[in-house]
C-alpha cells in the first residue's frame, strides 16, 4: 500500500485549477487556500485512517486481484462482510470528519464499472473488464482517489441527449481515433473533484440506439489537457477566511463540488470501458445508484453523530439537559439516525453477487436508506435547531470576539452555565450551523440522485401485483387462471 | 511481557477503546512491550471491540481476553472498572 497522506495533494497537480470566484488567487499555494483546505483534509482522513490501529479492521481490505492489502476505498466488494463492512466503515469515517470525506463515489464507480463491463463482455466479446481490472489494480497500487463521474449538467429534462439544442450537455464522443477517442462535454456537482487524483466518467440516464455517442465510460487523471474544473460556493462560504465562525473548521463543509468540463480530450482505448452499448447503461445507471445510496445511512449517519453529540451539549451547556422535551427530541433524534443506518446495513446483510462476482447491495433497502436521509436529515436538524435555540442565527462574528470593547461584551452576554467558557458554546453553536446548513441539507436530498429516483425503484420493487395476490388468498377471491 | 491489542473497525463504539488500552498501557509495567500487527508471537491478546457485537477476530482463542462493549469474555461490568478488571487478570498472565 502506497501512503500519501496529508502529502497527497501537491501543489503543482492542481495548477490546472481554475476557480471562478474571486477570493481565489491562483498565485497563492492552492493546497492551502482557505476555500479548499478543509476538504483536502476530509479526503486525507480517508488515507489517515487505514494506518490507525483502531479503525483498520474497517478501513484494509485484500484486494481479490493481487492478494495486496489495499484502503478499503479501492476495492471491489467480494462478500457480503465486505458490504455490510461498507457502512461500518463510512460511519467510522463521519463521527471523525462531521463531513462528507468525498471518496465513497469513486469506489461506487469502480465496483459499478467492474461489474456492467464483464457482461457487456459477454455479450458482444469485447475487452472492457481486462482494461477495468488493469485500473482498478493501479488505483490499488497506488491507493489514488477517484471521482465518480456520473451527473451531466441534463440541459432540457425532457429531451434526450442527442436531441439538446447544445449537443454538449451529456458527455460524449466527438472522435474515434487509432489511439483512443475525443470525449466533450461536463459532469456537474463532481464531490471531491479539487482533490482528487482521477475522474471514472459514466453516463448518467437511460438511453436509446440514437444517443449512440453519449454511452460512453473512460477514466482519466483530472490533471489531463482540456479539463477544467470550477469550484462551487457555498453557503456563508466566506466565513472559511476566517476560523471559528465555519463551524467546522478542519474538515468544512460537504465535498468541495466542482464542475468538471471536458474539451475535446484526449481518452487513450486502454481506459475507455463502455462505447457505445447503449442497452447496458440503464443498467450501469442502476448499478451506480443503488451502490451510492447505500453508503448514505452511514456517512451522513457519522456526521449525524456528531450532531446529535453537539446538540446534546448545548443542552448541557444551557442548563437543560434534564428537561423532558429535550431529553425526547434528542432520543428522536437518535431513533431516526439509527433507523437510516439500520436499513444500510440490511442492505449490506442482504447483498447479492453479480456475475462479474462482485457484490451488490440489496436494491430496495438501499433506496430506502437515501429516502431516508432526504427526510429524516431535514427532521433531525430541526430538532437540533429547536434545541439549541436561536442564538446559532445570530451569533457575532468571530472578529467581534476578538474585539478589545465588544468582545468582552459577547462573553459575557452569550454565557450560559456557570463553568461553561462562552467561546465553547459559540464553537458548538457554529458546529451546529454548519452541520444543518443550506449546503449540507441540498447534499442530503439530491446527492446519489433526487428523492424521485428512489421512489421510482421503491415502487418497482414492491411487486405490488404480490401484495394484492395475498390481500386477495386471505379473504378469497379466486384469482383468474 | 509481550501484549497484542487487536480493535474492532470502531464504527460505533459505545466505550472509549483508546482511552480504556491508554490506561492499562500507562499502569501496566514498563517493561511490557504492544504489538498491533503480527500477533502470532504474543503473551496475550486484548481483542478491543467498542461494542457487544464483538466484531474483531481474535487470532486464536488461546492467550485472548476479549472486551467487547462492557464486557470482558462475556462478563459485563460498569465501563469505568474495565481497567481496573483486566489490570488484574494480565497481572496473572
Amino acid at each position: 500500500m502506497v501512503c500519501f497522506g496529508h502529502l497527497l495533494f501537491k501543489p503543482e497537480a492542481l495548477s490546472w485549477l481554475f476557480i471562478l470566484h474571486n477570493y481565489m488567487d491562483l498565485t497563492d499555494n492552492i493546497v492551502d487556500n482557505p476555500f479548499i483546505r478543509p476538504h483536502i483534509n476530509s479526503a486525507a482522513a480517508t488515507y489517515d485512517i487505514a494506518f490507525d490501529p483502531e479503525y483498520m479492521d474497517l478501513a484494509v481490505a485484500t484486494s481479490h486481484l493481487t492478494g495486496e492489502k489495499i484502503n478499503r476505498f479501492t476495492h471491489i466488494q467480494q462478500s457480503r462482510d465486505d458490504m455490510v463492512k461498507k457502512p461500518k466503515f463510512l460511519r467510522a469515517i463521519g463521527r471523525k470528519t462531521g463531513t462528507c470525506f468525498q471518496r465513497c463515489v469513486g469506489w461506487d464507480a469502480l465496483n459499478t464499472v467492474y461489474s456492467v463491463s464483464y457482461e457487456i463482455d459477454q455479450k458482444y466479446g469485447t475487452d472492457y473488464h481486462e482494461r477495468v481490472c488493469n485500473y482498478v489494480k493501479y488505483i490499488q497500487k497506488n491507493d489514488l482517489m477517484v471521482v465518480g463521474g456520473m451527473t451531466d449538467p441534463k440541459g432540457d429534462r425532457g429531451l434526450p441527449p442527442h436531441k439538446q439544442p447544445d449537443p454538449d450537455l451529456f458527455v460524449h464522443v466527438v472522435e474515434k481515433k487509432e489511439d483512443g477517442i475525443i470525449v466533450r462535454g461536463a459532469k456537474a456537482h463532481q464531490t471531491g473533484a479539487a482533490n482528487s487524483h482521477e475522474i471514472l466518467v459514466m453516463p448518467t440516464v437511460s438511453l436509446k440506439p440514437e444517443d449512440k455517442d453519449y454511452a460512453v465510460s473512460f477514466a482519466l487523471p483530472l490533471d489531463t489537457p482540456g479539463i477544467t474544473l470550477i469550484f462551487g460556493r457555498q453557503t456563508n462560504d466566506e466565513r472559511k477566511l476566517g476560523t471559528l465562525d465555519q463551524g467546522n473548521p478542519t474538515y468544512g463543509v460537504v465535498g468541495g463540488e466542482a464542475l468538471v468540463v471536458f474539451n475535446d480530450v484526449f481518452v487513450p482505448w486502454e481506459r475507455v470501458f463502455m462505447l457505445g452499448e447503449t442497452e447496458f447503461v440503464g443498467m450501469l445507471v442502476e448499478r451506480f445508484a443503488t451502490y451510492h445510496r447505500h453508503n448514505y445511512g452511514a456517512c451522513k449517519v457519522g456526521v449525524i453523530d456528531v450532531l446529535i453529540g453537539a446538540t446534546a451539549l448545548m443542552a448541557d451547556y444551557n442548563g437543560v439537559p434534564k428537561a423532558s422535551h429535550i431529553k425526547d427530541k434528542i432520543i428522536e433524534m437518535v431513533y431516526l439516525n439509527e433507523n437510516m443506518h439500520a436499513t444500510s446495513l440490511a442492505a449490506g446483510y442482504e447483498s447479492r453477487a453479480l456475475p462479474a462476482g462482485n457484490y451488490y447491495p440489496h436494491t430496495m433497502y438501499a433506496n430506502i436508506t437515501k429516502q431516508s436521509i432526504t427526510r429524516y436529515h431535514y427532521e433531525i436538524c430541526r430538532l437540533a435547531h429547536d434545541i439549541t435555540g436561536g442564538f446559532i442565527a445570530t451569533l457575532p462574528s468571530e472578529k467581534d470576539l476578538a474585539h478589545p470593547v465588544v468582545g468582552p461584551m459577547i462573553t459575557k452576554y452569550f454565557q450560559a452555565t456557570a463553568g461553561v467558557p462562552t467561546l465553547d458554546r459559540i464553537k458548538i453553536g457554529r458546529l451546529i450551523e454548519n452541520v444543518t446548513g443550506g449546503t449540507s441539507l441540498v447534499e442530503s436530498m439530491h446527492g446519489a440522485g433526487s428523492p424521485q429516483a428512489q421512489r421510482v425503484m421503491i415502487l418497482r420493487d414492491a411487486n405490488l401485483e404480490q401484495l394484492k395476490k395475498l390481500a386477495k388468498d386471505i379473504v378469497g377471491i379466486d384469482e383468474e387462471e | 511481557m509481550k501484549i497484542g491489542i487487536k480493535y474492532c473497525g470502531g464504527c460505533n463504539p459505545v466505550i472509549d477503546r483508546k482511552r480504556l488500552v491508554k490506561r492499562l498501557m500507562r499502569e501496566l509495567p514498563d517493561d511490557c512491550v504492544y504489538e498491533y500487527f503480527n500477533l502470532d508471537n504474543c503473551d496475550i491478546v486484548l481483542v478491543v471491540n467498542g461494542c457487544s457485537l464483538a466484531c474483531a477476530e481474535a487470532p486464536s482463542k488461546e492467550n485472548t481476553i476479549t472486551i467487547a462493549g462492557c464486557t470482558i469474555d462475556g462478563w459485563t461490568y460498569p465501563e469505568k472498572e474495565l481497567a481496573d478488571q483486566l489490570l488484574a487478570r494480565l497481572s496473572t498472565t
